[in-house]
């Protein structure tokens, strides 16, 4: 056996690197190193020993699968390092932050009920939202709790549920074109 | 690259920017199929150089400097992952606009929330596989397993994905 593939895997492999060339882009060598030496004590975050503990000891697995009239709410926390999903309607979303979003509140239409037991976010009501013009297959919002924030700053008002291939795309008319937080395919420049 | 290490451990800023030069965009990238947010991956890397200076490795062999920062970059997007936990940050993962071709970029979006179901183990094991493009025998030492166990832990994966796309 060795590393050769099938030209199906092949593609998907391909796939995979042009995913991580896509994501990301060549960082200036002189921008990270003068960063790296400007922090060079301070950088390393240690954690207390006891933190450090095998995931899998300490890791609880909740699956949590609540249907509530056509909502499901699938929160899967596999040492917490799953990335967070949605299934609404037997559709299954990806949970995304979306910082600048903002939409007006007739902009929204309750689409189904749902309940949400912490998936690390606070949310201010159990329904979650279509946007107008927007195919609700596509991307669904809902409400955050006021105030909250990550390391990155102010999650804002809503969470999207995004499926399907355009993304923020779709909503690019709620977003604030001139935030930095705005997705690049939504900003002016 | 002992020489790059000395270097290194003697503070040389050209040495440090030669390894930045060779290996950061690996970092980043691996990073990014971790944790899923190109600034989450770019802060991990980031960390990465910053240990090294701090304290360069005491590698016997210097040739695998750049597996332990992967390592290195690799444990940090899994923490950062599990601090932020909030779902694939889209805008960077499928925002299409280096792609000019519509269905790649709708593909990648699929590939982008079928990674995001996988563990951050598994998106680390194809990213070194299909993104570092590091053989499976070295992807098996490097994470403590046979060779033959990280091809078939790889091939499972892409059936995985395959039948998670197909379905989707």
């Amino acid at each position: 056996m060795d590393d050769r593939l099938s030209a199906v895997d092949q593609d998907l492999a391909y796939r995979i690197k042009a995913l991580a060339f896509q994501g990301t882009y060549p960082r200036d060598p002189v921008t990270v190193v003068d960063k790296a030496f400007a922090r060079p004590t301070a950088g390393w975050r240690g954690r207390p020993r006891w933190l450090r503990l095998p995931a899998a000891a300490v890791a609880v697995v909740i699956v949590l699968a609540v249907s509530v009239g056509t909502v499901e709410v699938l929160t899967k926390q596999f040492e917490s390092s799953q990335l967070a999903s949605a299934r609404v309607k037997n559709l299954d979303y990806t949970v995304a932050v979306a910082r600048s979003f903002d939409a007006p509140v007739d902009a929204l239409t309750r689409y189904a009920e749902t309940t949400i037991v912490d998936q690390g976010f606070a949310f201010a009501g159990l329904a979650a939202y279509s946007i107008r013009g927007v195919d609700p297959s596509q991307i669904l919002v809902m409400k955050l709790a006021p105030d909250q924030r990550d390391d990155a700053g102010p999650l804002g008002s809503y969470i999207l549920l995004v499926r399907g291939p355009d993304g923020f795309a779709l909503i690019c008319a709620y977003f604030d074109p001139a935030s930095e937080a705005t997705p690049r395919v939504c900003r002016t420049s | 690259m002992k020489a790059l290490l000395d270097g290194v451990a003697a503070g040389d800023r050209a040495a440090v920017t030669q390894l930045v030069e060779a290996f950061d965009q690996d970092l980043v990238r691996l990073a990014f199929v971790i944790a899923g947010n190109r600034e989450l991956a770019e802060d991990s890397a980031q960390k990465a150089w910053e240990r090294l200076l701090r304290k360069p490795p005491a590698l016997r062999d210097p040739g695998k400097l750049k597996a332990w920062l992967l390592t290195v970059t690799a444990n940090e997007a899994r923490q950062t992952g599990r601090r932020h936990r909030r779902g694939l940050e889209l805008e960077s993962a499928t925002t299409p606009p280096r792609s000019t071709d519509p269905e790649m970029s709708a593909g990648l979006m699929d590939l982008a929330n079928a990674l995001a179901r996988l563990s951050a183990d598994d998106r680390e094991l194809l990213a070194l596989r299909f993104v570092v493009e590091m053989p499976s025998a070295d992807i098996g030492a490097h994470l403590g397993m046979s060779p033959e166990g990280a091809r078939t832990r790889i091939h499972r994966l892409l059936q995985r994905l395959r039948k998670d796309l197909t379905d989707g």
